[in-house]
């Protein structure tokens, strides 16, 4: 080794093929996808579970935080299940993007710009599904009754776990930042070569 | 040169550490910072009576204004267990961030501190799920027997089952990098 393992890994194609073939990578990569898949489809039977018993849900908010079911409309409480629904679309957006990252493994390019650009891609969408779901919570309890609002505490519309995937997102962000500077760096050093 | 991991310790290209220098010192100290204010949290929140009856009592739905000063310890030192796991999840960010600043970027070393970073976290995770029923039960140890007031709250939220997910990932790239890095070496090596 030289000065960085990226610098010195013989020819980019032909390493990028023998890693294509690596069966531990490949099983790694299909991993993360189906993972990926089964989570936001078990997020969307959730949604569909919770939404589809109104007396319980309306139920379970009138014991937390003394909602008056009766106040809830049917329009009102509709809607908030369709704003569920958008903020499920924006995690749905996020698989997509980490089965595109995924893709670019499989092709063997781990340590290509595009790899780091759809790492990136990742890091966006999940920063963009957090920021959604955290923007829906107070709009889908005004929907169903604006009394929520200021009966809800603080952390039910801003909770630890939401800080904790804007950390992870942030920390993703800047891996993939890093991994595209170095590749870049690699590409031109190959180029000059 | 070696590292405290008996690595050789590369020069770094220094147009590559002049570009990523910011965000490696940026997140180095974004993970100190969290580390110490996750602790500060902790001892703040299990030293105020008030707060734990406000929080954890309204949680379980007991009163627990009578809650004993060798509750709050031994609630604080379940609790304090798990922020050390964080903690060294927090070490292992410090450490790989360290790593890219030398210049070690797509290398098994740096691949082999972001898995440990991610096994602290899940590690964290998972033990902060097992211990809420020790934390109940703790909490309400002060209440008499057979009066159904001692509890055992076993809880987990779709947040834990997305967090987990969120650090598994971490972990299978972890894998990916290190995979790739030895295959790379491997390649460069013969040829």
């Amino acid at each position: 080794m030289t000065d960085d393992a990226s610098f010195d890994s013989g020819d980019p194609a032909q390493t990028a093929q023998l890693i294509a073939l690596n069966n531990k990578l490949r099983w790694a990569c299909h991993s993360i996808r189906a993972v990926a898949l089964v989570w936001i489809v078990w997020v969307l039977g959730l949604i569909l579970w919770i939404w589809g018993d109104r007396a319980g849900l309306l139920g379970r908010l009138t014991k937390l935080y003394g909602l008056d079911p009766s106040s809830v409309t049917d329009v009102g409480y509709w809607s908030a299940f369709a704003l569920a629904l958008a903020s499920w679309l924006a995690s749905a957006v996020l698989v997509v993007s980490i089965w595109r990252l995924a893709r670019v493994y499989l092709d063997g390019r781990v340590f290509a710009v595009d790899a780091a650009a759809r790492l990136r891609a990742v890091a966006l969408a999940g920063f963009a599904a957090t920021a959604v779901d955290i923007v829906v919570r107070p709009m889908g309890a005004v929907m169903l009754s604006p009394e929520l609002l200021s009966k809800v505490p603080l952390y039910g519309w801003f909770n630890p776990p939401d800080l904790l995937y804007l950390l992870i997102c942030g920390f993703i962000l800047a891996l993939s930042v890093i991994f595209m500077t170095a590749a870049e760096i690699a590409d031109d050093h190959a180029r000059i070569v | 040169m070696l590292d405290a991991d008996g690595f050789a310790a590369p020069a770094a290209p220094l147009a590559l550490r002049g570009k990523i220098a910011w965000i490696c010192q940026g997140v180095r100290f974004a993970a100190l910072g969290y580390a110490v204010w996750t602790l500060y949290i902790n001892v703040a929140y299990w030293s105020d009576a008030t707060r734990i009856n406000d929080g954890y009592g309204r949680f379980l739905h007991r009163d627990l204004s009578g809650v004993q000063p060798w509750q709050q310890a031994a609630a604080f030192g379940v609790n304090f267990v798990n922020w050390l796991l964080a903690a060294l999840a927090c070490y292992g960010a410090w450490r790989l961030f360290s790593a890219y600043l030398q210049g070690d970027v797509f290398s098994p070393r740096s691949a082999m501190w972001l898995r440990r970073l991610a096994l602290f976290g899940i590690a964290a995770q998972l033990l902060g799920i097992a211990a809420r029923p020790l934390l109940s039960l703790i909490l309400t140890m002060h209440f008499p027997a057979g009066q159904e007031l001692r509890i055992v709250n076993i809880a987990a939220s779709p947040e834990d089952l997305s967090t987990l997910l969120l650090l598994f990932g971490l972990l299978a790239l972890a894998h990916i990098q290190k995979t790739a890095a030895e295959i790379a070496d491997d390649h460069a090596r013969i040829v």
